[in-house]
């Protein structure tokens, strides 16, 4: 048993450090350039909040950091700057981040952004549909912050006509090579009986 | 058919009254979704429903007819309650009833203040993968960087339902390093066991760690280790690393070694894993994607070890490559290749796809061409083609609400140079009348 732990606990050194370099940094990078567009005039009701921003101690700094350096014809002007932390202040009680958030403020994105493809993540390209099961798997994403209930089942669990395949072209030809290079991905979906309904069945020509 | 083209026309009896009875508010979409949010206390729901046909090859030769028709509701009450409802009956044969009874999901959900209990038939992930319970789940996560989800149940799989009894319960703990909540931190890790009763009791360490960064660099780790008294351990752990390593090109690798049985299936179930690797197996792959302007490509490929096997292969391997055009702002075009080989069977070739978009409406086409060498040595060429469609039938002005037609066809030679025919029609009709999401 000593020699497999040590096996074990040398594999898991490595994993470790094959993790750390491939995110040392992660994060370190600038932000993408660009914030999502949001609408002109921003549907914001001020007699709407008062109360709960009162209750959650939200004052207009918050949103309007005013200063007077401004003068306009020698007269110093308030200076209303881009909202400054609009992630945690509206989406604190929109999108439900931070505790206590009021219950019924509505969460709609296309309440406040313009444009809606500007709100997708930047992991979501091409191959979104094969990758997405690492990011959903580690916790960090929240799926249903965008997608409707049924998109999970329509791929996950539904069977039968009109059932979305994620498997690639050639697959009829191509699964049982497939199946063999890496099964433990079919065992996420499918059962033996899979293989059995054809290949045990003696009618087939497999 | 005939029940497609009926719920059809159903649900366009009950969409209208949306559109078509209810004065237009003034100031177009965005009052209407405006005036939603403002209704904050009045019932929330989402329901869909699907009704569709098709015609599919069967293992006996000939051609078989299958319908599907399909439900799901959900319902948020008060942002308390999260009641939740989707299955479906499958027919096969023409003029037959329905011969498969299909239950997704019959759950409720309890949200307090900082935390969420789930009961009924539930799916729930991690870093493991996709497990399918009948039972609870409480998860506790009261905003900072610790989290606890536990988990008790019995196990009900997609394909086989209710097979035996395999229960499992477990727990997890996730810390969050760094700025605390869900969405503050990028880095996530986690400790857990599970203990599984079956035919025989077992148990699992649980770890994994999971780090992004905002310009798509992406890391994963997990490991999971089942020890049982007087036979080897068992254990599976994998990493997975995305890299971007210029504005335009991003590259990774992903290595894992699978020496445990499936969580999904039931301990009565032989899964494709216990078929083909009941010792276990390493795979890894090497990937790249590149893309700038109007260009893109993509290429993954690595090997497959089995080492503790004897008389069936050791190795093998796979890759795959793709380059694409977008040829109109609608309209893309790409070529993809496909290799694998594993013992004396191997499979190359490649094709041509195609995917386009006319206002609303969606096509994509592909099309290849593969030599085909199964484990008999016999090789032959191959064909395959796909094809799918969808476009909405109907929307409401405020884009909740709409119908949808799809269509797609398959069609292809085998190895034994028999030609097959797939085709099917779906039609899908949503209400969604939530206030959360990203509609």
């Amino acid at each position: 048993m000593a020699p497999l732990s040590k096996k074990l606990s040398g594999g898991a050194l490595l994993l470790a450090l094959a993790f750390a370099a491939a995110t040392a940094g992660a994060g370190s990078r600038s932000e993408p350039e660009g914030k999502p567009e949001l609408r002109e005039p921003l549907p914001f009701d001020h007699e709407a909040h008062g109360e709960v921003f009162a209750k959650v101690r939200l004052g207009c700094v918050d949103c309007h950091p005013i200063g007077l350096s401004v003068k306009v014809d020698g007269v110093a002007q308030p200076q209303v700057e881009e909202l400054p932390k609009p992630l945690s202040v509206c989406h604190g009680c929109h999108r439900g981040m931070v505790k206590g958030a009021p219950r019924k403020a509505p969460g709609t994105c296309m309440l406040c952004h313009a444009v809606r493809e500007e709100l997708i993540p930047p992991s979501h390209a091409v191959d979104w549909l094969t990758e997405h099961d690492d990011e959903a798997r580690a916790g960090i994403a929240n799926c249903r912050d965008c997608h409707e209930p049924s998109s999970c089942v329509s791929c996950h669990e539904r069977r039968g006509p009109g059932a979305r395949t994620p498997h690639p072209p050639a697959w009829l030809n191509f699964h049982g090579i497939e199946a063999r290079l890496d099964p433990f991905r079919c065992s996420t979906c499918h059962a033996g009986e899979s293989c059995a309904e054809c290949h045990a069945s003696g009618e087939g020509p497999w | 058919m005939s029940s497609a083209i009926l719920t059809a026309l159903l649900m366009s009896g009950a969409f209208a009254q949306d559109g078509t009875t209810e004065p237009p508010p003034p100031g177009g979409a965005h009052a209407v979704e405006m005036r939603d949010a403002a209704q904050a206390d009045r019932l929330q729901v989402f329901a869909w429903a699907e009704s569709g046909v098709d015609a599919a090859p069967s293992v006996e030769g000939t051609t078989e007819l299958r319908a599907i028709e399909l439900v799901g509701v959900n319902v948020p009450i008060n942002n308390t309650w999260d009641v939740e409802a989707h299955g479906a009956v499958r027919m096969t044969g023409a003029g037959n009833g329905p011969d498969k009874l299909d239950v997704y999901r019959l759950s409720a959900a309890y949200k307090g203040a900082d935390w969420t209990v789930s009961f009924g038939r539930l799916i729930r992930y991690d870093s493991r993968g996709i497990q399918r319970i009948d039972g609870a789940i409480f998860d506790l996560d009261r905003g900072g960087s610790v989290s606890t989800v536990g988990w008790i149940g019995r196990v009900w799989h997609v394909e086989t339902w209710d097979v035996g009894n395999t229960w499992v319960g477990g727990f997890q703990v996730a810390l969050r390093p760094g700025n605390a909540g869900r969405y503050g931190s990028r880095t996530r890790g986690t400790l857990g066991w599970e203990g599984r009763a079956g035919e025989a009791f077992t148990h699992r360490f649980i770890a994994s760690l999971a780090s992004y960064g905002l310009d798509g660099r992406f890391g994963t780790t997990h490991f999971e280790i089942e020890p049982l008294v007087g036979e080897p351990v068992k254990w599976r752990a994998g990493v997975k690393g995305t890299l971007p390593v210029s504005r335009h090109t991003d590259a990774g690798v992903d290595v894992r070694w699978e020496g445990l049985p499936p969580l999904a299936v039931q301990n009565a179930v032989r899964s494709p894993m216990d078929w083909l690797a009941p010792q276990g197996y390493g795979v890894a792959s090497a990937f790249t994607r590149f893309h700038h302007g109007d260009l893109s490509f993509g290429a993954e490929a690595g090997p497959t070890w089995y080492p503790h096997r004897e008389g069936l292969a050791q190795a093998g391997g796979l890759g795959r490559a793709h380059v694409g055009l977008e040829l109109h702002r609608d309209l893309g075009v790409s070529l993809y290749a496909t290799a694998g080989a594993i013992g004396g069977s191997w499979l190359g070739g490649g094709g041509v796809a195609l995917e386009g978009k006319v206002r609303e409406s969606e096509l994509s086409l592909n099309s290849g061409l593969y030599r085909f060498q199964g484990l008999d040595g016999m090789s032959a060429p191959v064909w395959e083609s796909r094809a799918a469609y969808e476009s909405p039938l109907w929307e409401a002005r405020s884009r909740h609400d709409h119908l949808d037609l799809s269509v797609d066809a398959a069609m292809g030679t085998t190895r034994m140079l028999i030609p097959w025919v797939r085709g099917g029609l779906t039609v899908r009709g949503v209400v969604d009348r939530r206030r959360r999401g990203g509609q």
